[in-house]
């Protein structure tokens, strides 16, 4: 362990002693060649998800190798096992709960308990299997695509025909990346909010207030280049709904009023504000409730050709993560925050501005969730109508419990209900099994995570103590 | 130890299978035409619009060698993915519900050349492969604006008054409306009458309180018919007429049907047959007919708009005869509908 910490170490070290110059010089490089190629490593990326399991053994193989020089066998257990004790909370509520959504999925179709109720229990039974197996195979594949169907496409391309039908195939691990983002965007406000004792419900309509905004600059500067307008746009979103967000934190910093009421109010205010905008005075043709479209200056570029439609919005979302934390856990105004959401009266006595935090801890939060609606606007959408609301907000507070406020836990759970959410319209279009199951299935998962003492009690797994304890939620209500 | 690596194994094993996975949807036989629904956010069991639709379309299912299945959008972000879901999987048709859904069946008509789309109530988009789906409801709501007004008179002859209890201010809404006032001024013109015409627009399709509480605040302002014209909103409107004693007329379906509660008191409902015009249309594609390009309209003289049966209530046999002579009027275009 201390030889490779040793390596590692001298490594930074090196790069440490470049000037800053060469420093910044080769991060440009990086980056740009990243860019330059970002179609292929996108790529790679979307079959590397459809085909994990071949992922996971070369991971497998690797390990294998590492744990060579550094004593075999019982490293790399005692590796796999840290790893898997991490793992096994999630990774078992998701199993309890799609064991319970897919009971639902089988006694829940008339023609089976009709068989059943006429005696014939083996044969409903039967049934009921038989839908259960259609519906989660339609599922996978919505989510993650057919790895047969990969591989094939793969043997296409290789074989001259274009990378057209890889672009098929791996349209599902695709969609799940789509959907995730206003998932990881959202999730990532609520969380910070949560790290600054602030429960941040107004996720919902600090998104609408973002995505209109970015629209709004989408579509009123035609002539801008794209590397102005697309940045532009991006950051009217965020600030309006940063600012719409800190309302309620100069609320609570000036008055005392509970964050969780002004922010449900003003939910209900921006709603209403853009119904009355989208049928009114932005309405693009009488009746269809919605604004012009943005200029393609403005657009969130997209990697891949139809029918992959994963763009930058990813990218974004993953920074905004890493962003996140650093600012969190690295400093002091992440430091300050934490205090305060940890004991507000402590931070004042400790010499911190607690007003000044709370503000700048919700109009952050409300940043944040304004991105989750440009990125809809910019990269999917090119335009706000009625009906954009889709919850994404309210979903939000359960991603960042799921997540115990850790950005990196609030982007795999993220792209988990991306993956459930886009697997969700293969099931119903292929099996006839309603989305609905799927929410179901969500909101299992997030009572398993949330209660983790029935995951255990199931699984009869050990409790591990420096699990608990450690995340801290928004203090009691009217405190 | 082991128990992960059973789990792991089952994990692995599912994989395994989902590579085999169905490759025609359920229930769908070889040779089938495959026709998709997306539905708008309001959902399939909207009452109104998307479960009208979608029984067209198992209608068709029953009847034609066709095999439909249907997505329920969640949100105006999912509208081009569940599109490209059905076109991915070679649907022939796929049938887009509502005004919302405009840009984004535009959009993936022209991705798809060789799929064909349908779209209720917009008549505005051209495409080859495109066929929107309009609905002519002023020819079916001026004469039952007439009715209306002939039964105000009926139950309240010295101050009938007709009022409806609207949804959202949106033209597929102000269609019925105007057409339903053009209808009770025809009445008043013709008879010598002067039965008024009220009402209010909620401004919400999902709101059967602020319905209701509109509904009985026009009665008490001395409204003998209720317009219900609004989805749920239109319903609580209905409510409110069944509670005060007063006449009915549904919107969309026969709501004597969908709304049991109410249905005594229902005069008739002014029926917009979204199930007749989506089958119509899918029956063109399978006849190789599909009109792309063009808009199929749903009219008097097709079954696409008309008068639900009269149940519960009397309509006297003089004012069921005008009603008759007017729709046969407005089909043939003598009458103008003030649409």
């Amino acid at each position: 362990m201390t030889e490779q910490q040793g390596l590692e170490n001298s490594f930074k070290n090196r790069i440490a002693a470049w000037p800053l110059w060469a420093r910044l010089t080769s991060l440009a490089a990086l980056v740009g060649i990243a860019v330059l190629s970002s179609k292929w490593l996108i790529l790679f990326l979307l079959i590397a998800l459809g085909l994990w399991p071949i992922m996971v053994l070369l991971g497998l193989g690797v390990l294998v190798l590492m744990s060579k020089s550094r004593g075999g066998w019982p490293w790399m257990k005692d590796w796999l096992k840290a790893r898997l004790r991490q793992l096994a909370v999630p990774a078992l509520s998701v199993l309890a709960a799609l064991v319970i959504g897919g009971l639902l999925i089988m006694f829940t179709d008339q023609v089976v308990y009709q068989t059943i109720g006429e005696g014939q229990i083996g044969k409903g039974i039967g049934m009921g299997f038989a839908n259960l197996g259609r519906a989660y195979v339609a599922l996978y594949q919505g989510a993650l695509g057919s790895p047969i169907r990969i591989v094939s496409a793969i043997f296409q391309a290789i074989g001259g025909e274009g990378i057209k039908p890889i672009l098929g195939a791996v349209r599902g691990p695709s969609d799940s990346l789509v959907q995730s983002v206003p998932y990881i965007f959202a999730g990532l406000a609520v969380a910070l909010g949560f790290r600054a004792g602030l429960f941040n419900i107004g996720a919902e309509g600090q998104i609408g207030v973002g995505w209109l905004a970015a629209v709004i600059i989408g579509f009123s500067f035609p002539g801008l280049p794209g590397f102005i307008h697309l940045p532009l746009a991006v950051l009217a979103g965020a600030l309006a709904a940063g600012l719409w967000g800190s309302l309620a934190g100069i609320l609570k910093a000036k008055t005392g009023a509970h964050e969780v009421i002004t922010t449900i109010m003003l939910n209900y205010i921006s709603f209403r504000l853009s119904e009355w905008v989208l049928c009114g005075p932005l309405e693009d043709v009488q009746g269809t409730c919605r604004t012009k479209e943005i200029l393609s200056s403005a657009y969130l570029p997209k990697f891949l050709e139809h029918p992959v439609t994963m763009h930058w919005g990813f990218m974004v979302a993953v920074a905004a993560a890493a962003a996140t934390g650093w600012l969190l856990f690295k400093t002091t105004w992440g430091y300050e925050m934490r205090t305060v959401g940890t004991n507000p009266d402590a931070a004042r006595y400790g010499g911190m501005n607690v007003a000044k935090t709370y503000v700048l801890a919700m109009l952050l939060s409300g940043a944040l969730a304004g991105l989750a609606g440009v990125s809809q606007g910019l990269g999917i959408t090119h335009n706000i109508a009625l009906g954009f609301s889709a919850g994404y907000g309210f979903d939000a507070i359960a991603l960042a419990l799921l997540g115990k406020s850790n950005p990196v836990g609030v982007v795999g759970a993220s792209i988990l209900f991306g993956a459930l959410r886009a697997g969700a319209a293969r099931m119903q279009s292929l099996a006839g099994i309603p989305t609905e199951i799927v929410q179901i299935v969500q909101s299992l998962v997030i009572v398993f995570i949330a209660a983790p003492a029935i995951i255990r009690g199931i699984y009869r797994l050990k409790d591990d103590d420096s699990e608990s304890g450690q995340t801290v939620f928004s203090r009691g209500w009217g405190s | 130890m082991r128990k992960y690596a059973l789990i792991s194994i089952l994990l692995i094993a599912l994989v395994l299978l989902t590579g085999c996975g169905p490759a025609l949807p359920e229930g769908c036989e070889k040779g089938d035409f495959k026709v998709g629904m997306v539905s708008d956010v309001g959902g399939l069991d909207d009452a109104s619009f998307n479960e009208n639709t979608w029984e067209g379309l198992q209608r068709a299912d029953d009847e034609l060698a066709v095999c439909a299945k249907f997505i329920e959008s969640q949100a105006q972000a999912d509208y081009e993915k569940n599109i490209t879901e059905f076109a991915e999987q070679d649907y022939d048709l796929i049938i887009t519900v509502g005004f919302l859904l405009g840009d984004a069946t535009a959009k993936m008509a022209e991705q798809y050349p060789d799929v064909k789309f349908g779209i209720i109530d917009v008549g505005y988009l051209e495409s080859p492969n495109l066929a929107g789906i309009t609905f002519n409801v002023d020819e079916a709501s001026f004469p039952i604006g007439y009715l209306a007004a002939g039964m105000a008179v009926e139950q309240d002859p010295d101050d009938p008054q007709v009022s409806y209890v609207g949804g959202m201010q949106i033209p597929p809404v102000e269609q019925f409306i105007v057409a339903y006032e053009a209808g009770v001024a025809y009445y008043n013109a013709q008879k010598g009458t002067d039965v008024k015409f009220t009402g209010v627009y909620v401004g919400d399709f999902e709101a059967p309180d602020q319905g209701k509480i509109q509904g009985n605040s026009l009665i008490d302002e001395g409204a003998d018919v209720i317009l219900g014209c609004g989805g749920k909103t239109g319903n609580g409107g209905l409510a409110a007429a069944k509670e005060r004693g007063k006449l009915g007329i549904g919107v969309d379906v026969d709501q004597y049907y969908t709304l049991p509660n109410e249905k005594d008191i229902l005069i008739t409902s002014t029926m917009k047959r979204l199930d007749n015009a989506v089958f119509t249309v899918v029956e063109s594609l399978v006849n190789d007919e599909f009109p792309g390009g063009g808009v199929y309209v749903g009219s008097l003289a097709n079954g696409g708009v008309g008068l639900a049966p009269y149940h519960d209530i009397d309509v006297p046999a003089e004012l069921a005869a005008e009603v008759e002579a007017i729709l046969i009027a407005v089909e043939a275009g003598e009458l103008d509908t003030g649409w």
